[in-house]
C-alpha cells in the first residue's frame, strides 16, 4: 500500500475525530527536510556572521599599530558596547581611563572595581555620584580627602542646597566650604541674615572666596569690578561677607553694622553706589564717600563710585575725573558695555585696552 | 552655557575634555608636580592658537625665553615650525627682562608686582596677543612673602588681563602632585578654570593623568584621564 502511494502528492484524510488529516509523502518529508536543513545553516550563518561582526572591531582595535590609536579605538569600542571587559586588553592607567568612562556613561558603581588605581577608583564613584546626586556612594571611597570630595561633587550639583551632604565630608576642608555655601545661599536667597550666624566668623580666606566664587549671589561682571578684588583687600570673615551681601541684597543698612570692620563701610557705600536706585547719582562725592575707608582700599572706593555715578548718569567726562589711567580704562569700558556704545572707547589711549573695551561693547550689542 | 566663544587648545583630547576649549577670557590655571608637562602644554596650546592666526604671547619668568623655545622644539620636533611664528610676530615669547630682573634682585620685593604687570602688558601689547600664558605665578607668589597682598596681586593681575581682552593660561606648582591630596589654596578661587595634573604611577612606572577640577561658565568632562607627552604633542586620552 505505502509503495503503490508513493509519489502521490497529498491526500486529505479524515479522521476519527472528524478533522481533515495532512499525510506527506517521502518526497515531501525530504524536501521538507532540506528546507529546514537549508534554514539552519542559514542560521548559522547569520549567528556567525553576528558574532563576527561584534569581534570584528576588538580585533581591528587590537590590530592597530601606533598604540595611541590602539588605546583610542579600545577606548570608544568599550564605551560604544558598554562592555568594560574591552578595558582589560589596555595596559594601566588607560585600562582604568576607559573603565571610568563605561562605568561614568552606564552609570555603574559596579564597574568602578574594575579599576586598579585609587585616584581612578575614586573619580570613578565621584562622577557616577555626582550625576546621580546619590552621595552614598562616596562612602565607598576609603580615602577621607578623596570621599569628602566626591561628597562636595555631588553638593555643588544641587548648587549647594542639602545640608546632608556637608555631614559626609570628614575632611574639614571640604566640610566647612559646603556647610557655609548651604546657609550663605539660603540667607541670600531668603535675605534672611539669621541663616549668616551658622557660618564661621573667623578669617578663612578659602571659604570666604568660595563664597564669593561659588555662591548664588555672586555677580561676576557686576561694574567690571571683581567683587573678589575687594576681598583680596579687606579681611573679611567669611560671616561678615554674608552679612555684607544680605545688606546689598535686601538694601538693609542696618546689617552692615552687623559686617563690621571694612566690610561694614564697603556695605554701606555699595548700598549708595550699586544698588539703591533711588540715590541721586549726579551728586555722589567720591572724595566724601570714600574719606574714612583705609589707605589701600580708597583707590577702588573712589573707582567704584565713579564708575557708579558715570554708568548711571551715561556720563563719559566723570570716568575721565578719576586721574589713574588703568582705573579710567575700566570706568569707560563699563560705560561703553553698558551702553553699548563703543564710541565712548576712543578715550582710551592704549589701544590694547581700546580694543578690549570695543569688544566688549561689540559683544554686549550682538 | 552653548553660546560660549572658546579658544580651541588645538591639544590632541584637551578640546574633549574641555567640550570645545577654553570660554573667551577665562583665566585658567594649569597645576601640577614638577615634571608634570605644565610649561609644555601651555607652550603647546599657544602655538596652535598662533598658527591658527590667534597672536599670542608666553611670559617666561622662571626661564630665559630662549631656553623655552629650545625645550619646546626639543620636546616636540614636530612643531619645529614655531620658529616661523616667533618671527612672524604671531607668538611672541618674552619675559626675558621680568626673569632676569627677578632673579638678579636680591630683595625681590624691590621688583614689584607692578613691575611684573607693567612688563606683561608691554609683552601683550607687541602683537595684540589674545591668548597669554605666564610661566609661572607661584614665582610672583615667592616674590610676595605677604598673603593678603599676594591675593590682591593676584586679583589685580587677572582683573587686567580680562580688561586687556586676553583668555589667560598660568601654570602654577601644586603642592603635591598626587591626586588624593586635591586642594586648593585660595588663589586658586581667583582663576575662572583650573586644569590640574598629577604624577600617577604605579610602583617604578611613572604616568600621567589630568582632569579639570573647575570651568568657570562652561561644562566640561570631569573624568580623570592619562595623558602622554610625545614628539608630536601632548595627548590627552578623552573619549572622542
Amino acid at each position: 500500500m505505502s509503495g503503490l502511494n508513493a509519489g502521490v502528492a497529498e491526500e486529505n484524510k479524515v479522521g476519527e475525530n472528524g478533522r481533515s488529516k495532512v499525510v506527506l509523502t517521502e518526497s515531501d518529508k525530504k524536501r521538507l527536510f532540506l528546507v529546514a536543513a537549508l534554514i539552519l545553516v542559514l542560521l548559522a550563518g547569520v549567528s556567525i556572521a553576528l558574532g563576527s561582526i561584534h569581534k570584528a572591531p576588538l580585533a581591528a582595535c587590537e590590530g592597530i599599530v601606533l598604540l595611541q590609536n590602539r588605546y583610542t579605538c579600545l577606548n570608544n569600542l568599550a564605551i560604544s558596547t558598554s562592555n568594560a571587559s574591552v578595558c582589560s586588553k589596555l595596559p594601566y592607567p588607560y585600562n582604568d581611563s576607559c573603565v571610568v568612562n563605561v562605568a561614568s556613561n552606564t552609570r555603574s558603581i559596579d564597574t568602578c572595581n574594575a579599576t586598579r588605581g585609587s585616584a581612578f577608583y575614586s573619580n570613578c564613584v565621584s562622577n557616577i555620584s555626582a550625576s546621580t546626586s546619590d552621595a552614598s556612594y562616596c562612602g565607598l571611597i576609603t580615602n577621607s580627602s578623596s570621599s569628602s570630595y566626591c561628597a562636595y561633587r555631588v553638593a555643588q550639583e544641587s548648587s549647594f542646597d542639602n545640608v546632608s551632604y556637608c555631614g559626609l565630608m570628614k575632611d574639614a576642608y571640604y566640610a566647612s566650604q559646603c556647610y557655609a555655601l548651604y546657609y550663605y545661599n539660603r540667607a541670600t536667597s531668603s535675605s534672611n541674615a539669621t541663616y549668616c550666624t551658622y557660618i564661621q566668623n573667623t578669617t578663612n580666606a578659602t571659604v570666604l572666596y568660595a563664597l564669593s566664587s561659588n555662591g548664588r549671589a555672586f555677580n561676576y561682571s557686576s561694574f567690571n569690578i571683581s567683587e573678589s578684588l575687594y576681598l583680596g583687600i579687606i579681611n573679611a570673615t567669611p560671616r561678615s561677607y554674608c552679612y555684607y551681601k544680605v545688606a546689598v541684597l535686601s538694601k538693609n543698612p542696618a546689617l552692615c553694622s552687623l559686617a563690621g570692620g571694612t566690610i561694614g563701610e564697603l556695605c554701606t557705600y555699595s548700598l549708595y553706589t550699586h544698588q539703591n536706585t533711588t540715590t541721586n547719582y549726579t551728586n555722589l562725592n567720591a572724595s566724601y564717600l570714600c574719606a574714612n575707608v583705609p589707605a589701600s582700599f580708597k583707590d577702588y572706593c573712589i573707582l567704584g563710585v565713579q564708575t557708579a555715578k558715570a554708568a548711571n548718569t551715561n556720563n563719559v567726562s566723570v570716568c575721565l575725573a578719576i586721574g589713574v589711567a588703568q582705573e579710567e580704562y575700566s570706568c569707560i569700558s563699563t560705560l561703553a558695555s553698558r551702553y553699548n556704545e563703543s564710541s565712548y572707547c576712543s578715550y582710551i589711549s592704549n589701544s590694547t585696552a581700546r580694543s578690549a573695551c570695543e569688544i566688549s561693547a561689540t559683544n554686549r550689542t550682538a | 552655557m552653548g553660546d560660549v566663544q572658546r579658544i580651541n587648545t588645538g591639544v590632541e583630547g584637551l578640546d574633549d575634555l574641555l567640550y570645545g576649549g577654553v570660554p573667551e577670557l577665562n583665566q585658567v590655571v594649569v597645576a601640577g608636580g614638577p615634571g608634570s608637562g605644565k610649561t609644555l602644554l601651555s607652550m603647546e596650546i599657544l602655538y596652535h592658537a598662533a598658527k591658527r592666526g590667534i597672536p599670542a604671547a608666553f611670559i617666561a619668568l622662571e626661564e630665559d625665553p630662549r631656553t623655552v623655545v629650545k625645550n619646546f622644539k626639543s620636546a616636540f620636533p614636530s612643531f619645529s615650525d614655531v620658529d616661523d611664528l616667533i618671527n612672524n610676530g604671531t607668538l611672541v615669547v618674552g619675559g626675558e627682562d621680568a626673569a632676569m630682573r627677578i632673579q638678579s634682585t636680591s630683595d625681590s620685593e624691590s621688583y614689584s608686582f607692578g613691575n611684573i604687570v607693567s612688563d606683561i602688558e608691554t609683552i601683550v601689547g607687541t602683537n595684540n596677543a589674545k591668548l597669554v600664558a605666564i610661566d609661572s605665578v607661584s614665582l610672583i607668589k615667592l616674590m610676595i612673602s605677604d598673603n593678603l597682598t599676594y591675593r590682591k596681586s593676584m586679583l589685580a593681575l587677572t582683573s587686567n588681563l580680562r580688561r586687556l581682552g586676553v583668555t589667560g593660561i598660568m601654570t602654577a606648582e601644586m603642592p603635591s602632585s598626587e591626586r588624593k591630596d586635591l586642594k586648593f589654596s585660595q588663589e586658586f578661587f581667583i582663576f575662572d578654570g583650573i586644569l590640574a595634573m598629577y604624577q600617577m604611577g604605579e610602583a617604578d612606572k611613572r604616568t600621567l593623568g589630568m582632569e579639570i577640577v573647575k570651568m568657570r561658565g562652561s561644562n566640561h568632562s570631569w573624568s580623570l584621564v592619562p595623558y602622554e607627552i610625545t614628539s608630536g604633542g601632548f595627548k590627552v586620552y578623552s573619549i572622542q
